[in-house]
């Protein structure tokens, strides 16, 4: 049997084109948007819903932009279904592409791209053409703890694509006006870094997902995110930070959060220029220590968890992180049993040698 | 013929490595050693008996120790979803890079990273009625 898949894209088209002149009709009676300035992003968000307008603005305070909409600005419309009394329908599109099963649809032309979570029935849709975005969620309250720490990642990693800036799984600490981006997977030490870093001294763009832009002759690091992440590991090393978490009714699978913008807004910058890129290590070693690191297994440690977290667009992202290791050099951070100590020698060193 | 699966696989080569990323799995690999040459073979799209070839010129190798080693490394990239079959026709030999890969004969190395699959969320891939979507199945078909 012939599959007619002009067909069968014409219904995501339509699909697509239902929801966000919806949202566009829903935006007329809602309240003025908000502005973010987010790196070389603009955007105009509403929300539809106090609940979820208090978990997706959290994070992103420190962005608000008092400038009135610029006409290069996303407009991004969030709906809490339960509170729109407009529920989001449950996935009933075709499947005739690999990536359906991940419930990620990118039209031919790479124009509108559309993602379905079924476990919290949220839809993200994107119109490039349009700069119009929908977020559309069966209630705030089913949105899983983390979703406050990184909000509107997916439209963002959408938005940034035919740019010269890209979303990275990534802190970034600076000193100095010298930006060092840390990345590696779960447990390398990264997050406890950053904190240990910013009680040295040091300044950060975030530490869990930053943006980077690489348009000029320098690679840029943008902050998206106020939010500092601990586990309960790393968090019983800096217990002075225990009462600054902002989810102390986490569950034991979830990560403590806090919040820069409330507790140290001087420590949090929206941009710096990157030095390099280091790859923080566990060690058992009584100093710490730094030395050159291949840049391929830089890449291994920065573009594989970045990838797996942002769905779709995976091959011009892929290549700006490749770019990104290419240009700047890599070290790897052999990290002691102190991580004050650990901080503050990466401070001394950054100083001193870059 | 075979030939990188680009429509899941991101790959970038260094100087000694080669690192590729399957996004849909959720697994990244180190090719190192000669199965550098044989990516770079298998970019422009190549059978075994044309790896083999390859690999034989480039290093000097006995036939059938380079065979050994294609196959080996094949089933590896196989089993990954590295590469897959091609319809395409075979470039010329001489159209291939017999530079690629170390300058000294180095054995294949494809080391494979399973530790971050568990950020992909994606279902068990299975049958779906294409006009429906997930989850219904299609019509069952019964022969009378």
């Amino acid at each position: 049997m012939d599959i007619d898949l002009a067909a069968l894209e014409a219904r995501y088209d339509a699909f697509i084109q239902l929801h966000l002149d919806d949202a566009e009709a829903r935006s007329q009676r809602l309240a003025p948007p908000q502005h973010y300035r987010l790196g070389p992003l603009r955007l105009s968000l509403q929300v539809e819903g106090d609940a979820l307008a208090q978990r997706l603005g959290m994070a992103i305070r420190h962005a608000a932009d008092s400038a009135t909409a610029s006409d290069q600005a996303l407009t991004v419309v969030a709906i809490d279904g339960s509170a729109a009394g407009r529920l989001p329908p449950a996935w009933k599109l075709p499947t005739y592409d690999r990536r359906h099963l991940e419930r990620l649809h990118v039209s031919s032309d790479g124009q509108r791209l559309l993602h379905h979570n079924p476990d919290t029935t949220n839809w993200t849709i994107l119109d490039r053409q349009r700069r119009l975005a929908l977020t559309w969620t069966a209630s705030a309250d089913r949105l899983p703890d983390w979703e406050d720490s990184f909000p509107l990642r997916t439209i963002l990693h959408w938005m940034s694509t035919p740019t010269t800036a890209a979303l990275a799984h990534a802190a970034v600490v600076e000193t100095g006006e010298r930006g060092l981006l840390l990345t590696g997977r779960g447990g390398s030490g990264k997050s406890t870094t950053t904190v240990a870093a910013i009680l040295s001294g040091m300044r950060t763009c975030g530490d869990d997902f930053i943006m980077v832009d690489q348009g000029e002759s320098e690679a840029t690091a943008y902050c998206l995110y106020d939010t500092i992440k601990l586990d309960d590991n790393a968090l019983a090393r800096f217990p002075e930070l225990a009462t600054l978490v902002a989810n102390p009714e986490r569950t034991s699978d979830q990560k403590a959060r806090i919040h820069l913008s409330d507790h140290s807004p001087a420590s949090l910058i929206r941009q710096t220029v990157l030095r390099g890129i280091v790859v923080p290590m566990v060690t058992q070693d009584a100093t710490p220590s730094i030395t050159p690191l291949d840049p391929a297994v830089a890449l291994r440690a920065l573009a594989p968890t970045t990838l797996f977290l942002l769905r779709g667009d995976e091959a011009p992202l892929s290549a700006k992180l490749v770019q990104l290791v290419k240009r700047l050099p890599t070290w790897q951070l052999r990290l002691s049993q102190d991580p004050l100590a650990s901080a503050a020698f990466l401070r001394d060193w950054c100083e001193q040698s870059l | 013929m075979l030939t990188i699966n680009t429509s899941a696989i991101s790959s970038e080569s260094f100087d000694n490595e080669i690192v590729a990323i399957h996004f849909l799995k959720g697994t990244y690999f180190s090719l190192r050693g000669a199965s550098m040459a044989m990516w770079s073979w298998l970019q422009q799209g190549a059978d075994e008996t044309t790896l083999a070839k390859l690999l034989a010129t480039r290093y000097q190798l006995d036939p059938k120790q380079s065979m050994e080693a294609v196959s080996k490394a094949i089933d590896l990239l196989r089993a990954a979803e590295l590469v897959i079959e091609s319809d395409q026709a075979l470039p010329d030999f001489g159209a291939y890079d017999l530079s690629a890969g170390p300058d000294d004969y180095q054995e294949a190395v494809i080391e494979s990273f399973e530790d971050l699959q568990e950020l992909i969320a994606i279902d068990p891939v299975h049958e779906v009625d294409p006009m429906q979507g997930w989850p219904h199945r299609p019509p069952t078909m019964t022969l009378d």
